[in-house]
């Protein structure tokens, strides 16, 4: 039997990456994850690392040890995000738009970079990032997050022509609002106003997510990349 | 501290593991003098960022420090420190002298 796949989740903790380290642990994937604080849940085939997914130094040590006790990665997602401040732009304090950035774009730059530099040796990967419905629906007072998932966006795209010579594909999925914590700050009229605009006009659940990811990850999938995938008809 | 002569040493190694992987008839002299990338070299882009990926990889196993060989400070170098394999080795050995001295 072949060995089983091993994939790497950043922000575990809570959310849809709980939720995420759960879904695949149940189908057979070893799992990574990490937080900045530990987890509360045990899983088997799991194996969580504490730290900031913008601390470089962390994040190529956590690389080595998945190198050598995983000796591969066959997949990514990179779905640690903050929305540290919902407030217009002219009152943004740049503490905020400095710890958006670090964790939403560097975070997902840094684990990306070394996700890639581990799986070129396999000669296949499958890197999910994750960007937000904000990006299209422009929502006021969340200038900022939007902006770090829109650098996402162009990131990925490049990201993607740079290494599908080395049999690795890079898409985002924009999930619709899925009712997390970082919703739940979100204005619950202001939302469902925003959430009128889409298609789809509920929230969205946590298996459109992992529905959408099993389909990037699939070895068949290997001509999608470069795609940002919006969910909720956005 | 590292010293010359081990670098050297794995980096001929990293070469070994390089040849291995390269097509078309194509291999990587092991000599401080060859050519990896650009005019006269074997290496096409692809091929030196496996290089340096595989490099970075081999330095952190034999010498216990995670090492960063594409930075602001390789791309100042007056000589590009990918040119050869001789830049290469010299290079990743500053690199180990500064770690080792803080």
């Amino acid at each position: 039997m072949a060995e089983s796949r091993v994939m790497l989740i950043t922000g575990t903790r809570k959310g849809i990456g709980k939720y995420l380290a759960e879904y695949y642990v149940k189908r057979g994937f070893r799992v990574i994850g990490c937080s900045r604080s530990p987890v509360e849940y045990e899983l088997e085939n799991y194996r969580h690392f504490c730290l900031d997914i913008s601390d470089e130094s962390k994040i190529v040590q956590m690389f080595v040890e998945i190198r050598e006790s995983y000796e591969k990665l066959d997949v990514v997602i990179n779905n640690a995000a903050i929305n540290p401040s919902i407030i217009p732009a002219i009152l943004m304090p740049t503490s905020s738009l400095n710890s958006s950035f670090q964790v939403n774009f560097l975070g997902t730059f840094l684990v990306s970079r070394e996700a890639a530099k581990l799986m070129m040796r396999g000669q296949f990967g499958r890197i999910i990032n994750f960007a937000s419905m904000a990006v299209r629906l422009e929502v006021p007072g969340e200038s900022i997050y939007t902006a770090t998932k829109a650098a996402v966006i162009s990131f990925s795209r490049v990201f993607a022509k740079e290494i599908h010579r080395l049999g690795i594909t890079c898409n985002v999925v924009a999930p619709a609002a899925i009712e997390t914590d970082l919703s739940a700050a979100v204005d619950a009229d202001a939302l469902a106003e925003v959430l009128k605009r889409n298609a789809v006009q509920s929230f969205g659940e946590m298996a459109d997510v992992s529905n959408t990811i099993d389909w990037l990850i699939k070895p068949e999938s290997q001509a999608i990349t470069g795609q940002v995938i919006y969910l909720g008809g956005v | 501290m590292a010293d010359q002569e081990k670098v050297s040493r794995v980096v001929f190694e990293v070469i070994d593991e390089i040849n291995k992987q390269l097509k078309d008839g194509k291999t990587l002299k092991q000599s401080e003098e060859t050519v990896l990338f650009g005019k006269g070299g074997v290496l096409d882009s692809l091929g030196l960022v496996n290089l340096i990926v595989t490099a970075e990889q081999r330095v952190t196993k034999e010498f216990g420090v995670n090492v960063t060989l594409v930075d602001e400070k390789a791309m100042s170098e007056k000589v590009s420190p990918f040119k050869t394999i001789g830049t290469l080795s010299e290079y990743i050995t500053k690199l180990l002298a500064e770690k080792s001295n803080g």
